[in-house]
């Protein structure tokens, strides 16, 4: 039992905390008395998050562990190993073929090279040979003179070999810290996004106090959190098949949450379209990755990229398959139908989750995937996201408009957001054609999905206090807030500003960052189409604003009460929303870094 | 004799060297082993059944060979007999439901250990592949109740797939108490971890009980004959079959009763083992050397000791077999409801400590199953290369030394 | 003799998965449509074996023909329609969607019959060198699919746990009678509802 503590520790304290503390809160649960005393395990499970958030800072801050001894030393001899290979390679190249100038690196050729007398590394195999020969001829290099092809086919080595070819006095628990290293990025990435889903889970516990979600409470909570975990897997891993895990885990939390007050009709229609369409989307992702694994022979994104064939048929298939399933998680445009009518029947607590983080999520794994995985196809997947971006602006902008629910609204905006969003990650992979820095893309990308987060829950949450107070849902139950509920309409409508778009407040920064990249990455047509729908979009934000602000309230109203946890839970969105759009500069550069740590390689 | 002994060995290679007929052949074996017991069982049920309700039995057929030929000419009248389907059956599932029982009731003996060696199929998964096919019955048996249209066979498929699926997690886990503490889901290997260290049954006591009635109501014996209660269901699913389909539900369920006490007899009492006894027996008795016994080498042990043991467990699992009708003919039948509590809130709770009990024993003794020398000292095994495509075993290439001992190219 | 023996093998099991699929989808009585899932989930189980993955194809029958398939059985012969054999098969988007499958069938197959397939391909297999095995144990041996779960894949697997964990969190949740009525809206709902559902929680 050798594994390295410490590493793991340090790659997994938020994961590792966030469930310590959703069992914690299912034991606590049990012993409690039943009634309102259950509200302090929310208040209690909140400020946990609060403390899971400060965990994903903290590892933000650090940057990325420093693999044990044990994973260096293997990566440091795989490494030579590939130095070594490549430059025996270039020797004999060179001394065999003087005039060439391309060398056919054929198998057999490479073979008949390594049985050569001449040969002067014994040590290299006939199968390393093999893999060379692939990587080279699979990363279209036809000759291997370059320094980025050796610097490619040392990490090639590298990456293909450490974890298999590892000294066999390990085999036993050993694995798990190179397994850790191997699978999951543990990068400022992933980090920054632990930090946003225990935020998310924070403020959705803190507004969930007072929401009617009695019925085991201890079970909501802890569910919740599992979910938030399910996130954090996904956003870390580097393997196709652990992220699955991580979406299934979020999956099977959510279908229960959204379907909480199962005897409504309408909330268990949502839990049942949730699950269908939601098992659907699972079933496209798999069968991708079925694909990508019959092509590849291995899940993993590294092993994708090192041997991805610009022209691989299959490969593109299987991309496709997963951009679907991820469409349907983000709620894409031909794929946003479920979201509406899943938000309008889940509690708002779960809605508020679902449409922020698990969205957040969505995007995140995207840009990953992506990126990492196939970047040889950024082309083809940049102008796929770039119609999905499109739809989702235009659909989800147009139809807000039509809508008298305010769950719906939100919804509709929720699909609209995810077109700006996808213009962002689009932006990433224009980039490699254009020549540009694919990082502006990933900055406004994290940056607004940050902002979004927080903003939307915010907006969820005073919807779901009115809704609470007055049993409607709809629009109308919003008149005249300003003289109910003062505070509460005035932070109302700094998120609905801010989601608009307005400047000077968080979204205004946004937007113009995912612009910025768009305009950069020569997508002009697209960013016209955003920015003019932004527009629209102030529109039916200014409508829910007409009715708190200049429709009476109704005769019989009365004060609104907030309650202290989501008083303080909304206190900090909008000190957020405000302050990130008053003074951007320390936001923007962390996203800068954290977009770095992914793209930057 | 010559000629007709080369006659046999050619014949034997012939089978020997094509696996497919090999495995028909085995298969066949099997299944007439399978029939043999059943027709002993059922007598002897009738037998048991009659001694507690202070009856004689049958006694008409076979005199002194009674106990093969009575089950036998139950056999005939049985095949005679009309075979009615009710008019407003759904016709397929009627018919394939009694084969979906009988197939795997009869598949499940292709893994059992009959002897030191004589196993039929000798598999890698071993007891998995019990617990895998003893699911599918459950499904038979609701078809069968499904399609017969008849009310009371509805209600006992239903009752049937309730409880199989209920009572197969205490037995998973009473089997899988077993398996931590041998090391191995062969049966082979179980057997013979058994035969060398047979104290090593006291350790899984508990188990056996509870994979004795957890069992029971996997075969749906009484007191847990709930899906074919007679004063309740009529016949429960197997109400509106007759003639040979009924037989053959009716085979099913004593091959399984007997399969039951010999899966018991192998995992908990030794299987063809006889706690010792069997080694003085052969040392001091028939004065052999059981040093040079070798059971990775079958022709290192006397055909003598094989057979005895093949007797051994013969005996061993009709024991059991009967303690099992004992228990039928006089405990009362449970409610449905009983039947799921229990086996849900006491029998699956008590298979989890049992396993957690085990796995704690098996932390303290040392390892006692042949060790895992195959996969203990050689390279890590990557299964990211699916499991099913799995290339031809080769040994990975020694690691290269580091740059710094290897010449740098281009130097002479 | 080999080549036939592995194309009649394939055959069959290709058959009676592909053929007992396309009767699920087909059949009109809904419980038809879970007993033909039998030869679909056997099926696979034949490839697993026929690939020398026992294990796997133990955990697929005892799994999906022992948990899951029985349990549809159990549930199907609860519900109201169990016995009817006029469920619509089709619906307004039928032409559309027919369409739209079709596409994605030329798509794939095209893609799968033009791919380099590792078998007519040695270089595939050749150059990962990953699948090597060890020596004297092959990858199908449960024991190294044990060992590998718990070294390699350890937090997977552990994260697979917790995944369980909450799913049973959330079906008790779901499925869970409640003590007192709720006080909603949606009891009328609930009264509404067929009474086999509701009796199904109580299994």
């Amino acid at each position: 039992m050798n594994i390295d503590n410490v590493y793991i520790l340090h790659t997994f304290a938020p994961e590792i905390a966030l469930v310590a503390l959703a069992l914690l809160v299912l034991l606590v649960d049990l012993l409690l008395p039943k009634g309102n005393k259950r509200q302090v395990l929310a208040v209690f499970a909140a400020l946990g998050c609060l403390g899971v958030a400060g965990l994903g800072a903290w590892q933000w801050t650090n940057g990325a562990p420093t693999p044990p001894a044990a994973v260096q030393a293997s990566v440091h001899v795989l490494a030579q190993r590939g130095a070594v290979a490549l430059e025996a390679m270039l020797f004999h190249t060179s001394v065999t073929q003087p005039t060439s100038t391309a060398p056919v690196l054929t198998p057999d050729f490479l073979v008949g090279m390594m049985q050569d007398k001449m040969w002067p590394l014994k040590s290299v195999t006939e199968t390393d040979i093999r893999a060379l020969y692939k990587a080279a001829n699979l990363t279209g290099m036809d000759s291997l003179n370059t320094t980025d092809a050796r610097a490619a086919l040392i990490a090639y080595t590298a990456l293909r070999r450490d974890i298999v070819r590892l000294p066999a006095q390990k085999l036993g628990l050993a694995h798990a810290d190179e397994a850790v290293w191997w699978l999951f990025a543990n990068d400022q990435f992933s980090a920054a996004f632990k930090v946003i889903f225990a935020l998310a889970a924070f403020l959705v516990l803190l507004f969930s106090v007072r929401f009617p979600v009695e019925r085991y409470r201890g079970e909501f909570i802890s569910l919740l959190l599992f979910a938030a975990f399910g996130l954090m897997v996904m956003v870390n891993s580097l393997d196709l098949v652990v992220l699955f895990l991580g979406l299934e885990l979020t999956a099977l939390c959510v279908y229960p949450l959204v379907a909480w007050h199962k005897d409504n009709p309408r909330s268990a229609e949502a839990g049942t379209k949730y699950l269908l369409l939601g098992s659907l989307a699972s079933a496209c992702y798999i069968y991708g990755v079925s694909l990508l694994f019959v092509t590849f022979g291995s899940t993993h994104l590294n092993t994708i990229a090192a041997d991805m064939h610009a022209a691989n048929p299959m490969a593109l298939a299987g991309l496709l398959l997963i951009i679907i399933g991820f469409g349907f998680k983000v709620a894409g445009a031909p794929l946003h139908l479920w979201a509406p009518d899943v938000y309008q029947g889940a509690p708002y607590a779960v809605a508020a989750f679902l449409s922020t983080a698990s969205k957040a999520a969505g995007f995140a794994v995207l840009l990953r995937v992506l990126t990492i995985g196939f970047p040889h196809f950024s082309e083809q997947w940049a102008t796929l996201l770039g119609v999905i971006a499109a739809l989702s602006v235009v659909v989800g902008n147009t139809i807000a408009v039509h809508q008298n629910n305010v769950k719906r609204l939100l919804a509709y905006s929720g699909i609209a957001q995810a077109g700006y969003l996808l213009i962002a990650v689009m932006a990433t992979g224009a980039a490699h054609l254009a020549g540009h820095d694919p990082i502006d893309g990933g900055k406004a990308l994290v940056l607004y999905l940050f902002l979004y987060t927080v903003g939307n829950i915010g907006a969820f949450a005073v919807a779901g206090i009115v809704a609470q107070d007055t049993g409607s849902e709809e629009m109308s139950a919003f008149a005249g807030l300003r003289t109910r509920a003062p505070l509460l309409a005035f932070g109302m409508l700094i998120l609905l500003l801010s989601l608009g778009g307005i400047p000077l407040l968080a979204g205004f920064v946004g937007k113009w960052f995912i612009f910025l990249s768009g305009v950069q990455e020569g997508q002009y047509l697209l960013v016209l189409l955003g920015a003019s729908m932004s527009v629209v979009s102030i529109y039916y934000y200014l409508l829910l604003a007409k009715q708190m602000y200049i429709l009476p309230a109704k005769a019989d109203a009365k004060a609104l009460r907030i309650g202290l946890p989501a008083g303080i839970g909304l206190l900090l969105v909008v000190l957020l929303t405000v302050a990130i759009g008053a003074y951007p500069r320390p936001f923007v550069e962390a996203a800068q870094v954290t977009a770095q740590a992914l793209l930057g390689r | 004799m010559d000629a007709l002994r080369n006659l046999a060995h050619i014949i034997w290679y012939f089978i020997a060297a094509h696996e497919v007929l090999r495995s028909f052949v085995v298969a066949v074996c099997s299944l007439v082993f399978m029939l043999v017991i059943v027709l002993i069982a059922i007598w002897m049920e009738r037998k048991v059944s009659a001694d507690i309700q202070n009856r004689i039995g049958p006694i008409r057929t076979g005199g002194l060979l009674g106990f093969v030929l009575q089950s036998m000419a139950d056999a005939l009248k049985l095949l005679l007999k009309e075979d009615l389907r009710p008019a407003g059956a759904d016709k397929w599932p009627f018919v394939v439901a009694p084969y979906l029982v009988f197939v795997p009731a009869f598949l499940v003996y292709l893994i059992l250990p009959f002897s030191a060696t004589w196993v039929p199929q000798d598999l890698k998964i071993g007891i998995l592949f019990y617990s895998a096919v003893s699911a599918v019955p459950a499904l038979g048996i609701a078809m069968a109740g499904w399609s017969s249209n008849n009310k009371w066979s509805l209600l006992g498929g239903l009752r049937a797939a309730a409880q199989l699926i209920s009572y197969e997690l205490p037995l998973g886990l009473a089997i899988l108490a077993v398996v931590l503490l041998y090391g191995t889901l062969e049966m082979k290997g179980i057997v013979a971890a058994q035969w060398q260290h047979w104290w090593m049954d006291l350790i899984t006591l508990p188990a056996l009980l509870i994979f004795l009635v957890a069992g029971m109501a996997e075969v749906s014996r009484a007191p847990f004959d709930l899906p074919e209660a007679e004063s309740e269901l009529v016949a429960g699913f197997n109400t509106e079959y007759s003639g040979m389909r009924f037989a053959t539900f009716f085979l099913a369920e004593f091959s399984a009763s007997f399969f039951i006490s010999a899966l018991a007899v192998t995992l908990f009492v030794g299987g063809w083992s006889l706690w010792g006894v069997d080694i003085w027996f052969a040392q001091h008795v028939l004065h052999m050397d059981p040093s040079t016994w070798n059971l990775a080498a079958p022709a290192s042990i006397p055909f003598i000791m094989k057979a005895f043991w093949f007797f051994v467990f013969l005996a061993k699992s009709f024991v059991v077999l009967w303690i099992l009708m004992w228990l039928k003919w006089t405990m009362p039948r449970l409610r449905i409801d009983q039947v799921l509590n229990f086996g849900w809130k006491i029998l699956l709770p008590a298979a989890l400590l049992n396993l957690l009990l085990v796995s704690g024993i098996g932390a303290v003794l040392p390892r006692l199953s042949k060790p895992l020398t195959a996969t203990q000292d050689v390279a890590p095994i990557h299964i990211d290369d699916s499991v099913g495509l799995a290339p031809v075993a080769q040994t990975p290439p020694p690691l290269p030394p580091l740059r710094d001992d290897v010449p740098a190219p281009g130097t002479p | 003799m080999h080549t036939i023996l592995h194309a009649t093998v394939f055959g069959v099991l290709a058959l009676a998965t592909l053929g007992g699929a396309v009767k699920v989808i087909s059949t009109r009585s809904i419980i038809h449509a879970a007993f033909w899932l039998f030869p679909v989930f056997a099926g696979i189980a034949g490839f697993y074996l026929y690939l020398d993955a026992q294990f796997l194809a133990a955990m697929q029958v005892l799994i999906y023909i022992g948990a899951i398939l029985v349990l549809i059985v159990f549930a199907v012969t609860l519900t109201r329609n169990a016995t009817s054999t006029d469920e619509a098969q089709t619906n307004g988007l039928f032409i559309p969607v027919l369409l739209a499958a079709l596409v994605l069938v030329y798509a794939l197959g095209t893609t799968v019959f033009n791919h380099l397939w590792p078998i007519e391909s040695n270089v595939w297999l050749d150059a990962v060198p990953l699948s090597a095995a060890v020596p004297g144990v092959m990858v199908t041996d449960v024991s190294a699919l044990g060992l590998v779960l718990l070294s390699q894949y350890l937090l997977p697997f552990e994260i697979a746990s917790v995944l369980l964990l909450a799913a049973m969190v959330g079906a008790i949740v779901l499925a869970r009678k409640e003590r007192t009525p709720a006080a909603t809206a949606g009891v009328a709902a609930v009264e509404a509802a067929p009474a086999d559902v509701r009796e199904l929680s109580n299994v």
